[in-house]
């Protein structure tokens, strides 16, 4: 009777995870293979790509992937260069290479990616943050790109880059753009490294820090590098994953900088464009005892939904990827013990993450994407692997993380050296999907089956006044005792872009009481009473919903 | 002459003889007494006070110190067991002329020099490790001490799953040991598996509630569980146990950080940056706490005081590694090994074997140019085999790396004394008693030392 009573305790408790990611790599038709780049020389920016931008690049509705690829290093020889891949959504989980016909294959060293219509002329277009000229593809609205880095003014040297964003920096109504760059590289600088005679990459400082950069846009398709004038260029250090957003909510549109082997930055917006570095102060530059990580990939999300925006930085081995809760007042709290927000991320490096409500509870859950820099860490400390399981932390809802790696499906069993990762609703059932870029590797694609019975809504943002996507904007969303909030971004997580429709579980909730979205730049619209399990479109200026046939998701659970 | 005069009379001789004999014997005897007594008096001659050489367990003799100073290629050309030969006994340093009463003696032994280590490679030194460890093993094999000692050399080898089965083996030969619970709990918090590390931390504290590190570990598992009230108790305890482990202090503040009590976080670091005015990390958490109290400018003295710990910092090793080998630098290897052959050395006299420990403890010194344990293991054997002026040349070292240590400064002004080094004496003793006015030791002695000189 006891050991009745105890299986059927440990069954009720396994069922709590009601979070399922399954692989369904193998039948999308996916078949993108990154390589590295590299011949055995072991330059450090074969080691840090790169990341992938899931978006609607032809305006159907479904979310599109793209994946970006290495290219040969010095002494490396291949018989055909390999380039950036666009794969379209067909739906159904099938996808198709377009990359030729839509004129994004790339062949440079991929490393971040953003999306934005930065011409406002109503679809995504496309840029490139690369080692070496980074590329901006002007989207023609007709399934192709073309290249426009040049008029734009935007190919940042040779530089080795990190993560990239749109953002309205000066609140213009048009999207400027932010380049961060990782550190100074050349053949020449390059240093071999070695533990106990296992040769292995060299770490960012064997390398000089850089700056950034911030583009303005100047609303003729051109951009004016202002990054003196910004206070940006100010800063240098090791950056890589990058976001833009306003934890202070003051209106205005803030960047943080996830750093390597340095302090973190944050850089606050007066409002006008200009910014002043306030990591320190804001608590967020170290973590909870002092330590500079070896930071990675930098996602903001209400944790809580006490409605400021939180953050979580992935970093290396041996350090916990850290969850800084906002306090409200400019500064943040590094939780991550408090709350378990590190859990499972000790032993490994950690890049791509995403606070994701994948259960769609109404909580934000974790994915962290998890793979070892050092392909020969196992020759060395049996204590990590090169190859890694990601982590899958589960919101319990009372401020608390639990990890789910192991039981929540087949899909967090695969274990590749990943780096970015992206999440949005591939089929359009109602409930988010994983996109992961796994290092000289295919990638993984997870659908999401997590248990049913949850309700949800998703918000897509058509600016009028201000930027077409919406991007900076912020939205809450009110569904009985449930206040949620979220903001548009464009690039985040780990050098990566996802998310431009905003995603929100509402649990048992069946009625959404209010959606309010405040526009860069100041306007304010209402919708109220608005039913849920749809993706729902609102048009800055009118307060009313906008929903073309087409963007109309079905019902969980019904086949496309 | 009769026969039986005759016989009495050669009896007589005989017993003569005997007894002359026998009072020649009784003589030689106490003279050789006598002429102990005296020289021992006089004290020991370089002869006696040379340390035997020590015939271990397993019939194997120790690299001897010709070999530890010319150390890349003798050590690269070390005889096997079977092979090797006695070892001659080293030469010892010659003793000093002595020194006017008023000079302090000069540090020499040995006097360790950066780049003598640096010319080392890692591989080197890892190997010194391993092999000084695998013949404390071999000469002791139902000792747990060494395969502890083994498990510490896996874990700086970054095989945790070896170290993890010396402890278990530990564990196995020797229940009521801490050593094994904590070093595996230590391993099990490196990879965030903090339920283990408590459980392990908790089964330490069992076997001995006063085991020092295990109330660090397991608050530390605490923190990492989200506990923070239990891990309060948890550093609370440690500090009775180790109240001057800036580490554990800075912990106990961190955990009422997180418990928003900034106000006792606060006394905890000014705690910690007593103990180690240098202790980078407390400064940014007292910037931190000191904004949250609306100090600010408190708080911006800190920061700057971090920002200028966090560039030296950095600076020490810029050039040579990357964050990623902040563990792994030459100069953490060769630290690693001297505190290896320390706790060798520490094994081998427990057993007996001091002139063996000697060896190890000298060369953890070359090894490490600061550390104090070897080095007062050796002033204490130094002074239990009455070898005064070599003790006396390890206690100036121990008085230059740690100047703040009034002991080191107390045993030199001892030593001294014992060698009616008067002036010098007091002046040690004067600057223990300056770093610990309330110690009645020191004083007592102090005084005593006054006395003698007044006498005289």
């Amino acid at each position: 009777m006891a050991v009745l009573l105890w299986l059927c305790l440990l069954s009720s408790a396994r069922a709590q995870c009601t979070i399922r990611l399954e692989d369904v790599t193998a039948n999308t038709g996916i078949t993108f293979q990154h390589t590295h780049g590299g011949c055995g020389r072991r330059y450090i920016v074969e080691s840090v790509s790169a990341g992938l931008a899931l978006f609607d690049y032809d305006g159907d509705g479904d979310v599109d992937v793209y994946l970006l690829n290495g290219a040969p290093l010095q002494g490396t020889e291949v018989e055909a260069p390999p380039r950036n891949a666009l794969y379209r959504n067909e739906g159904g989980w099938r996808f198709t290479d377009v990359t030729d016909r839509a004129g994004v294959g790339d062949s440079g060293f991929g490393l971040g990616v953003c999306v934005g219509d930065y011409d406002n002329d109503g679809d995504a277009d496309l840029f490139l943050d690369n080692y070496g000229p980074n590329v901006l593809y002007r989207n023609r609205g007709d399934g192709t790109f073309t290249d426009a880095t040049r008029e734009a003014g935007v190919a940042g040297g040779r530089r080795v880059g990190a993560g990239a964003n749109f953002l309205d920096a000066d609140r213009d109504g048009d999207l400027d753009l932010f380049v961060s760059n990782y550190l100074m590289f050349t053949y020449d600088t390059h240093v071999a490294r070695t533990t106990r005679g296992v040769p292995k990459y060299p770490g960012p400082r064997d390398h000089a820090p850089e700056s950034n950069l911030l583009y303005r846009n100047n609303g003729d398709g051109t951009f004016t590098d202002v990054s003196e004038a910004s206070g940006i260029s100010a800063h240098r250090s090791w950056g890589m994953g990058t976001i833009c957003c306003d934890p202070d909510d003051d209106g205005d549109t803030d960047i943080l900088v996830a750093n390597d082997v340095a302090a973190n930055f944050l850089f606050m917006n007066d409002g006008t464009g200009k910014f002043k570095e306030v990591g320190f102060l804001a608590g967020m530059a170290y973590d909870f005892n002092g330590f500079e990580h070896a930071s990675m990939g930098v996602e903001c999300g209400d944790y809580n939904n006490d409605g400021r925006l939180d953050i979580y930085v992935t970093s290396y081995q041996k350090e916990l990827a850290s969850l800084y809760q906002n306090l409200g007042n400019g500064t943040f709290e590094d939780v991550t013990q408090m709350t378990g927000a590190g859990a499972g991320t000790l032993p490994y490096v950690t890049w791509g993450n995403g606070l994701v409500d994948f259960d769609n509870d109404g909580d934000r859950d974790i994915f962290v994407a998890c793979g070892h820099i050092q392909d020969t860490i196992e020759r060395y400390d049996d204590t990590s692997s090169y190859h890694a399981r990601n982590v899958l932390l589960m919101n319990t809802g009372n401020g608390r993380f639990v990890n789910v790696s192991d039981r929540a499906g087949v899909g967090m069993q695969v274990k590749l050296s990943s780096r970015g990762a992206a999440f949005d609703d591939l089929d359009n059932d109602g409930d988010v999907d994983v996109v992961v870029l796994n290092s000289r590797r295919e990638p993984t694609i997870l659908r999401n089956d997590s248990l049913p019975g949850n309700h949800w809504i998703q918000i897509r943002l058509r600016g009028t006044k201000t930027n077409r996507d919406g991007v900076g904007a912020r939205v809450t969303v009110t569904a009985g005792d449930l206040t949620q909030i979220d903001e548009v971004h464009s690039g985040r997580g780990y050098q990566s872009h996802y998310g431009t429709r905003l995603h929100f579980g509402l649990g048992r909730r069946d009625r959404v009481d209010r959606i309010e979205v405040r526009w860069i730049g100041g306007g304010v619209d209402r919708l109220e009473n608005v039913a849920v399990d749809r993706l729902v479109t609102i048009t800055e200026g009118t307060g009313k919903q906008a929903s073309p046939p087409s963007a109309q998701p079905r019902a969980p659970g019904l086949a496309r | 002459m009769t026969a039986s005069a005759s016989t009495s009379r050669k009896t007589f001789s005989r017993d003569r003889r005997g007894r002359v004999w026998w009072l020649a014997a009784l003589a030689v005897g106490c003279t050789g007494v006598v002429v102990f007594i005296v020289i021992r008096s006089l004290g020991p001659t370089a002869a006696e006070s040379a340390p035997r050489e020590d015939v271990l367990p397993s019939g194997e003799n120790l690299v001897n110190a010709e070999r530890d100073k010319a150390a890349p290629a003798a050590a690269a050309a070390e005889p096997t067991a079977a092979s090797d030969k006695p070892p001659s006994v080293p030469p010892e340093p010659a003793a000093p002329p002595p020194r006017p009463s008023g000079s302090r003696a000069t540090p020499s032994t040995p006097t360790p020099k950066t780049s003598d280590v640096t010319q080392l490679t890692e591989e080197q030194l890892r190997k010194e490790a391993i092999d000084a460890v695998t013949r404390l093993m071999k000469d002791f094999p139902n000792d747990p001490d060494p395969i502890g000692l083994m498990g510490n050399v896996h874990v700086g080898l970054g095989q945790t799953a070896e170290a993890v089965a010396c402890w278990e083996k530990c564990i196995e030969m020797a229940p009521n040991r801490v050593d094994g619970y904590l070093g595996i709990a230590e391993v099990r918090l490196k990879e965030g598996q903090f339920e283990k590390a408590e459980e392990l931390a908790r089964q330490a504290m069992q076997v001995d509630s006063r085991a020092a590190r295990a109330n660090k570990i397991l608050g530390e598992a605490l923190l990492g569980l989200g506990k923070p009230n239990e891990a309060l108790v948890a550093f609370q305890q440690e500090l009775k146990i180790s109240p001057n482990s800036a580490r554990s202090r800075f912990l106990l503040g961190q955990t009422y950080r997180q418990l928003g009590q900034h106000l006792e976080a606060k006394e905890r670091y000014e705690a910690v940056l007593q103990l180690d005015p240098d202790y980078t990390e407390a400064y940014y958490v007292l910037a931190i706490v000191c904004a949250r109290l609306r100090l600010q400018d408190e708080a911006a003295e800190y920061r700057k005081r971090f920002q200028e710990l966090k560039d030296r910092d950095w600076a020490n090793l810029q050039g040579i590694r990357s964050v990623f080998d902040r563990e792994e630098s030459l100069f953490s290897s060769s630290r690693n090994v001297a505190r290896t052959l320390t706790n060798v050395g520490l094994a081998y006299r427990q057993h007996g074997y001091a002139w063996t420990a000697e060896k190890h403890w000298r060369r953890a010194a070359i090894l490490d140019p600061e550390d104090t344990v070897c080095r007062e293991e050796l002033a204490a054997l130094y002074q239990q085999n009455r070898r005064t002026e070599e003790a006396l040349q390890v206690c100036e070292q121990l008085r230059e790396i740690a100047p703040k240590n009034a002991r080191y400064h107390y045993g030199a002004g001892v030593l001294y004394a014992r060698m009616n080094r008067v002036d010098v004496a007091l002046s040690a003793l004067e600057q223990a008693l300056e770093l610990d006015p309330d110690n009645e030791s020191y004083r007592d002695t102090c005084a005593r030392i006054r006395r003698t000189r007044e006498e005289k």
